[in-house]
């Protein structure tokens, strides 16, 4: 159990700067998901914590001892890799085991840790094979028996689960989240699909090009995104943006745009007059109620295509330039026809509003 | 493959204790010895292993130049080695196309075609020189049977056929190496072609020279560029079974080098002249670089 | 012969054509001719080695083993020769040379296949041009070397020439073999707790296991096989090798050929084996850092 902190960490390549002055503090006992999309840099952030990957500029700390320097083996951490990187001529005991091996723990203590940890991922019968014997969900509990039996300060995952069927992913995430709260074990945990973060991490971290774009709880990442980036990034389907402009009549002011025309709420005024003429507007999709064509409705367009999921649709509304998707319940759904003309409306405490040209959230507090 | 950092601390030291064994190797087994032989070569030396005494001079090139036995080295070499890549590929290739169909036992052949490879050179130069024997060898008694041939030749000890039959030790001996390389190529070439071309209509003939043919071009130049460099080295068949006679029919660039050494010792000119043989080695491997790298950039 | 395989021969599936037919039958002559071409010498070599010396020199040569086939010459080989002698020089050079050839080879290999530094391409391409120099260019200065250091008549000093290209070589192959094995799991290691030697010992060397054995053994063959340095560098029949002994018979007056192709035979006995059993991998180690196998 233990605390990390990176202060302004890049990574330079040399045709390439793929982390980009990356700051972050984990707390202890923390679960805290980074994710981004491909190529964000999420992997090496990860592998220079563990020390895989030599920071080009900045400190990391691990508990209170700066370790940019230090081996991965001084540094107490373990790891379990996107494909387990199970070692191929060792038995799954002599897998679990290898750290405590190299450490040299007496034998009794290997075996009665061995067994704990096996049984408890339910290895126990399988103790005697080797990995190529193994399927791809027993393989990835080794890779997490391997983690966990040394009780290390740090566990850091990346993308542990990519190379498990859908199912069994699900199930895994949970056992995943089981153990990290039993153990208490501070943990990093990377993975591009937003879902598996918002699920299994306490804070996350969104990072894009190299560069942090917001640390946040999953609830107040969904609710207020630091930037259209993140809106669009976490849930599915993403917040709905579309561009607007404010058209500013003392205070009736409005907002128009393709599809848009609500009337701006008050206290927002004075805060989007800085960027008055390119605006983004955003929402959820499951923030939105159809209101016929009465004057509350403050967005509206055809329907033009519905995507029906058993439970809830999804209706794609298009109007000029913008589209927007619609959750819409099955009583509802059933009343809407491709090629309706619909009006919605949305409470104006759940609308968001950025700036279009830079992309950040302009947050009415 | 993804690079390895710096990770552990010992790896601030280690990859480069661990390149230690084979720099110093290289550097006082290979190079050394190449510098100290080019030096050499640039004295009047006579003895080899005597040192030398100081003192610049191109004398021995000069000589070695003008020597018609060097030329006739050269030429012998040449001849030795394209008789042994155009032998070895005429074969490689037959053998090949024969051992990339399938049929039953074709693991057995495919021992038997490569079987010649396996022996030791030392081995293989006393059987055929033993088979070569004008008298009472099975390669004359073979030919005997053959009812257009009247008399035989003393293969080893005659002038005009000597070279010939070395070659042919030289291709029986490389040929497998040419079949396996090929027969890799062969694989490489994707049915669908061979289909396609099929139901155009192309007879086997057309596709052979159509698809089989520049299919196995990158392969067909590494494999000839190989024996031209191993048969420019090639020193146990000629030493065993001729001694570079007779007349010097056989009389190759690295026979000749040892005996200039050995027999003459006229060490000068014969590290004059392995500064030649070096410089068509470069030539060759330099091109054979060039084409092995470029495959495996494509 | 599957469909695959009749379109890329000669011969077309069905109906079987008289050209098609042709063509097997071409291809099947081929066969046998390049077997016997193949077979034939080996088989020659044991029948002249068994048969009694009296018949030796009959012409015309019968074909078969003579009804009165003698083992003598294995036995006398022994009594009358060196040979068990050159065996044993020779088992304990190649031995030497494919321990320290793949021991130095494998530290260079792993340097190359995990670590980037400046000169490594260029060093690649070293390694492959000293395979490819003629060896009496490096022979003859060597020589010289060797008589410096009083290592001529010496089996240490002949391995220690065989070296000079067999570490370049080895390194080349087993590159191939390190590359092969994934990087994460020597980052497993480390993380684990191991050291890089640590790692190199426990992870990377069991994996590569095959990879090295194989190595040895190539270097193993290829010294056992050479003659040029041993020639030159070897004067004293205490110290010959096979190939030294062996090419000492056919020097002497009147051949004594069944004892010559008795120990032909014992001699081609370890190589062919061994090198029938990595064929594949011969052809990778002969063109070891050019061509990727
Ligand atoms: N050795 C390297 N040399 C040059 N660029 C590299 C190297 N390793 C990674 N990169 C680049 O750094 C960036 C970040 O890579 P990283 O592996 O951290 O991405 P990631 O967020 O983990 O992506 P993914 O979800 O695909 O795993 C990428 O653009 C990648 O191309
Ligand atoms: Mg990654």
């Amino acid at each position: 159990m233990a605390t990390a902190r990176l202060e302004n960490v890049s990574k330079r390549y040399p045709d390439h700067l793929a982390v980009d002055r990356v700051s972050l503090d984990i707390e202890e006992s923390e679960f805290l998901v980074l994710v981004g999309p491909s190529g964000c840099g999420k992997s090496t952030t990860l592998r220079m914590i563990a020390g895989l990957e030599n920071a080009t500029e900045g400190d990391i700390w691990i508990d209170d001892r700066r370790v940019n320097n230090a081996s991965p083996r001084d540094r107490d951490v373990a790891m379990v890799f996107q494909n387990y990187a199970l070692y191929p001529h060792m038995n799954v005991y002599r897998n679990l085991s290898y750290s405590l091996r190299l450490r040299r723990a007496p034998k009794a203590e290997i075996e009665k840790l061995v067994q704990q940890v096996a049984e408890s991922l339910d290895l126990t019968r399988l103790l005697h094979r080797k990995p190529g014997q193994l399927s791809g969900g027993q393989r990835q509990r080794v890779a997490l028996g391997r983690a966990i039996i040394r009780e290390p300060k740090l566990f850091l995952m990346d993308e542990p689960l990519s190379n498990l069927d859908a199912k069994l992913r699900v199930q895994t995430r949970s056992e995943i989240t089981r153990l990290q709260r039993e153990l208490g074990v501070t943990t990093i945990y990377v993975t591009h699909d937003q879902s598996e973060a918002m699920t299994m991490g306490s804070r996350i971290v969104v990072m894009k090009d190299g560069r942090i774009q917001q640390i946040d709880t999953p609830r107040a990442l969904y609710r207020d995104p630091a930037n259209a980036f993140v809106a669009q990034f976490i849930g599915t389907p993403p917040m709905n943006l579309l561009a607007c402009r404010l058209d500013d009549a003392g205070d009736e002011a409005a907002l128009s745009g393709d599809g848009v025309g609500i009337k701006c709420p008050a206290d927002a005024i004075d805060l989007l007059r800085s960027a008055a003429d390119s605006l983004l507007v955003g929402f959820r999709p499951e923030d939105i109620a159809i209101s016929g064509d009465g004057p509350d409705a403050g967005f509206g367009g055809s329907v033009v295509s519905i995507e029906e999921l058993g439970h809830e649709s999804l209706a794609t509304v298009a109007a000029g330039e913008s589209q927007f998707i619609a959750r819409l319940a099955p009583s509802v759904a059933d009343r809407v026809r491709l090629g309706d003309r619909i009006g919605f409306s949305v409470d104006p405490a759940k609308l968001r509003f950025f700036d279009k040209r830079t992309g950040e959230a302009i947050s009415i507090a | 493959m993804r690079p390895t950092v710096i990770a552990d601390k010992q790896d601030r030291w280690l990859p480069a204790a661990m390149l230690v064994p084979l720099l110093v190797g290289i550097a006082v087994l290979v190079i050394a010895p190449l510098a100290w032989g080019l030096r050499i070569s640039l004295t009047d030396s006579k003895m080899i292993g005597l040192g030398f005494r100081d003192g610049l001079t191109f004398k021995n090139y000069g000589s070695v130049l003008t020597d018609p036995d060097t030329w006739n080295a050269v030429w012998v070499t040449i001849v030795f080695s394209g008789g042994t890549v155009v032998g070895s590929v005429l074969l490689g290739i037959a053998a090949a196309l024969v051992l990339d169909r399938e049929f039953f036992g074709r693991g057995l052949v495919r021992v038997m075609v490569i079987l010649p490879w396996a022996v030791p050179h030392v081995v293989a130069a006393l059987v055929w020189q033993w088979m070569y024997n004008p008298d009472f060898g099975i390669v004359n008694y073979g030919l005997l049977l053959l009812p257009w041939v009247e008399s035989t030749p003393k293969w080893l000890s005659d002038p005009q056929y000597a070279l010939l039959a070395i070659i042919l030790v030289n291709v029986w001996k490389t040929y497998p190496f040419a079949v396996l390389l090929l027969l890799a190529g062969l694989q490489t070439i994707s049915d669908d072609l061979y289909e396609a071309s099929a139901i155009d209509g192309a007879g086997p003939m057309r596709r052979f020279f159509d698809i089989t043919v520049p299919g196995l071009r990158r392969v067909l130049a590494i494999v000839v560029l190989l024996l031209l460099i191993w048969s420019f080295g090639n020193f146990v068949f000629i030493f065993l079974m001729t001694q570079g006679g007779p007349a010097g029919a056989t009389n190759a660039l690295v026979v000749h080098i040892y005996f200039e050494a050995f027999r003459f010792f006229r060490a000068g000119s014969a590290f004059a002249m392995g500064s030649l043989l070096l410089a068509m080695s470069i030539i060759l491997t330099s091109i054979y670089i060039m084409v092995s790298r470029g495959q495996e950039h494509d | 012969m599957t469909d695959a395989a009749a379109r890329k021969g000669f011969g077309r599936t069905a109906p079987l054509s008289i050209s098609a037919a042709a063509w097997r039958l071409a291809a099947a002559a081929t066969a046998v001719l390049l077997c016997s071409v193949g077979v034939f010498p080996f088989y020659w070599m044991f029948v002249t080695s068994i048969r009694p010396s009296t018949e030796i020199f009959d012409f015309p040569p019968r074909i078969l083993p003579s009804a009165d086939s003698v083992f003598a010459p294995y036995f006398s080989l022994f009594a009358e020769t060196d040979l068990a002698h050159w065996i044993w020089n020779s088992t304990a050079v190649s031995i030497a040379t494919a321990f320290f050839a793949s021991l130095f080879g494998a530290m260079a290999a792993y340097v190359l296949s995990r670590f980037r530094f400046p000169g490594r391409e260029s060093s690649q391409v070293a390694l492959l041009l000293t395979q490819m120099f003629p060896a009496i260019l490096l022979a003859l200065p060597m020589f010289v070397f060797l008589s410096r250091l009083g290592l001529l008549n010496s089996l240490f000093g002949l391995s220690l020439a065989y070296l000079a290209f067999l570490i370049p070589v080895a390194a080349a192959l087993l590159k191939a073999f390190f590359d092969a094995i994934p990087v994460e799991l020597e980052e497993a290691s480390l993380i684990d707790g191991a050291s890089r030697v640590g790692t190199l010992f426990r992870i990377t060397l069991p994996l590569s296991l095959p990879g090295v054995a194989s190595t040895f053994l190539f270097c193993f063959i290829i010294s056992w096989d050479e003659f040029l340095f041993a020639r030159m560098f070897i004067r004293q029949p205490d110290n010959w090798t096979v190939s030294l002994g062996l090419a000492s018979f056919s020097g002497e007056f009147v051949t004594p050929w069944d004892q010559v192709m008795a120990a032909a035979t014992i001699i081609t006995l370890p190589a062919a084996l061994i090198f029938l059993m990595l064929q594949r991998y011969l052809v990778r180690g002969l063109t070891a850092g050019g061509v990727k196998g």
